[in-house]
């Protein structure tokens, strides 16, 4: 059964059919997913969290929370 | 074996007394052997193994999460001199990233100047409104911290760097009205908040598992949250940590997280003496469970690691009892925590006391996503609707059509003997 998606296999897909995507949170987690983790690809190198893995541990939350809106210091 | 967190208790001591700590109060003593700051020779060594770690594995971001007990009872100037302790050894050469998780009790404005100058995120610990929160959350002479916490988030939430970064972390009671949980995280207007789900084991189970592990009243109560918060604008909702990291998951990336996804754990904690052992939550197993006898001053990261313990949390999403690795979710879930697998008996051996939980959730999120993604895109990717029926029964199937025979030594090696 296949629940989630394969990056491998799916991402040109998931490409192609973004732009119908209504919802904010679900188009930027897309957005992010396509583009390899950065919310800016545009320019990835302006997204300070671009070079970071999908790196959600620990249980430090003010971490993790920046990290999922975008922003860095 | 790498590893790109640590995780310091620089303080050994709270001056919160909650009911449910696993520092303290679930059966693991070993704080009171420790010093109650860590000393400025321990830092020094820590900073040198992880320097070491890094040359030797190529790592350039490294995170240091200044933990406890309470971190701020060792004071400002000590937080200020130990990250230039850091600065000064790593000569530029690797980028720390600093966070702090704190109560919030001794927060006030001097300290977020400081610490913002510092750069280091920070989470505090609340539990929903007052009487809940003080019903847990309390002092050593039994009176709440709810109003102090309070005032420590506003000092805060008056900063403007900490005005985008602050994170709450509750840990989930299910006697709360789950709407009233999130309200209450929403009102604070703090940007993000996640809600942990308690510490226990099948020896020592959580509120709601006591008598079986099958229901699922964790996950109803998640449920009601995500409800809401999926149907509130996305610009103004808090982010929710566990939500967006499912999502993620169903989106297809890796996740690294204890609590689930399919990463390795690169994470280690070294306690307030330097003794390094795997992750601080697994002193809810027992009396002295995480203890190595690696230390900073005489041991690398990687002597530390090479326990069966440390070995078990580093990979604990790819070492599963047969009930998981035959599950069809597992790659989402992960087997869920290492610590709510435990049982005095078969050790790890065992799915986690919330895996109906996680079934549930998984499953209704994965839901929810689906009916908000393009059609086309679904049907050309060919994704399924997942139920809690079709799980169990895909993997009732492959348990019984499964004759391997699985031996697993690290497993293994936490059998009652």
């Amino acid at each position: 059964m296949k629940f989630k998606f394969d990056l491998k296999s799916d991402v040109k897909k998931m490409e192609k059919h973004s732009d119908l995507l209504k919802d904010k949170f679900l188009k930027k987690e897309v957005t992010k997913t396509i583009f390899g983790g950065t919310s800016n690809p545009l320019d990835p190198s302006l997204d300070p969290n671009w070079s970071n893995n999908w790196s959600n541990n620990w249980s430090n939350l003010g971490w993790t929370n920046a990290w999922r809106n975008g922003i860095d210091w | 074996m790498e590893v790109k967190i640590v995780v310091l208790k620089i303080a050994s001591r709270c001056n919160l007394n909650c009911s449910y700590c696993y520092m303290y109060n679930l059966g693991d003593k070993t704080y009171k052997n420790q010093p109650k700051v860590m000393s400025k020779e321990t830092i020094k060594n820590i900073y040198k193994r992880i320097i070491e770690h890094c040359e030797e594995h190529n790592i350039k971001n490294f995170g240091i999460v200044l933990h406890g007990g309470e971190p701020l009872l060792a004071g400002q100037k000590y937080i200020e001199d130990f990250i230039a302790i850091g600065n000064n050894m790593s000569e530029g050469k690797i980028a720390f990233k600093y966070g702090l998780q704190t109560n919030g009790i001794l927060i006030n404005k001097e300290i977020v100047d400081s610490l913002e100058k510092l750069k280091i995120h920070i989470g505090v610990s609340l539990d929903g409104p007052k009487d809940l929160n003080d019903k847990y959350r309390f002092y050593h002479n039994g009176k709440g911290s709810y109003d102090d916490v309070i005032k420590g988030i506003k000092t805060l939430l008056n900063n403007n760097s900490y005005r985008d970064r602050l994170g709450i972390l509750s840990v989930m009671n299910i006697n709360l009205n789950p709407i009233e949980a999130y309200q209450h995280i929403k009102e604070l207007n703090v940007k993000g908040g996640d809600f942990l789900f308690p510490y226990g084991t099948y020896n020592n189970p959580p509120l709601g598992k006591e008598e079986n592990v099958e229901n699922t009243y964790y996950a109803d109560w998640l449920i009601k949250i995500f409800d809401k918060w999926y149907d509130e604008n996305e610009e103004t909702r808090p982010s929710i940590r566990l939500f967006g990291d499912i999502t993620t998951s169903i989106l297809g990336n890796d996740i690294m997280a204890d609590y689930l996804g399919n990463k390795n754990n690169e994470v280690l904690v070294v306690e307030t003496d330097g003794t390094m052992e795997a992750v601080d939550g697994l002193k809810s197993c027992g009396n002295g469970f995480t203890k190595t006898g690696a230390n900073v001053n005489s041991h690398s990261i990687n002597q530390a690691l090479d326990t069966p313990l440390a070995k078990l949390y580093h990979y604990s999403h790819k070492h599963l009892c047969k009930k998981c690795k035959l599950c069809p979710i597992n790659e989402t879930c992960g087997g869920g925590d290492l610590a709510n697998r435990y049982s005095s008996e078969k050790g790890f051996d065992n799915p986690s006391i919330y895996c109906s939980d996680l079934e549930k959730l998984i499953t209704h999120i994965q839901n929810k996503i689906i009916d908000r993604l393009p059609t086309e895109l679904i049907e050309e990717t060919g994704i399924e609707r997942l139920s809690v029926e079709k799980i169990q029964t895909l993997r009732n199937d492959n348990i019984k059509n499964d004759q391997t025979t699985y031996e697993d030594e690290l497993l293994g090696h936490f059998y009652a003997k």
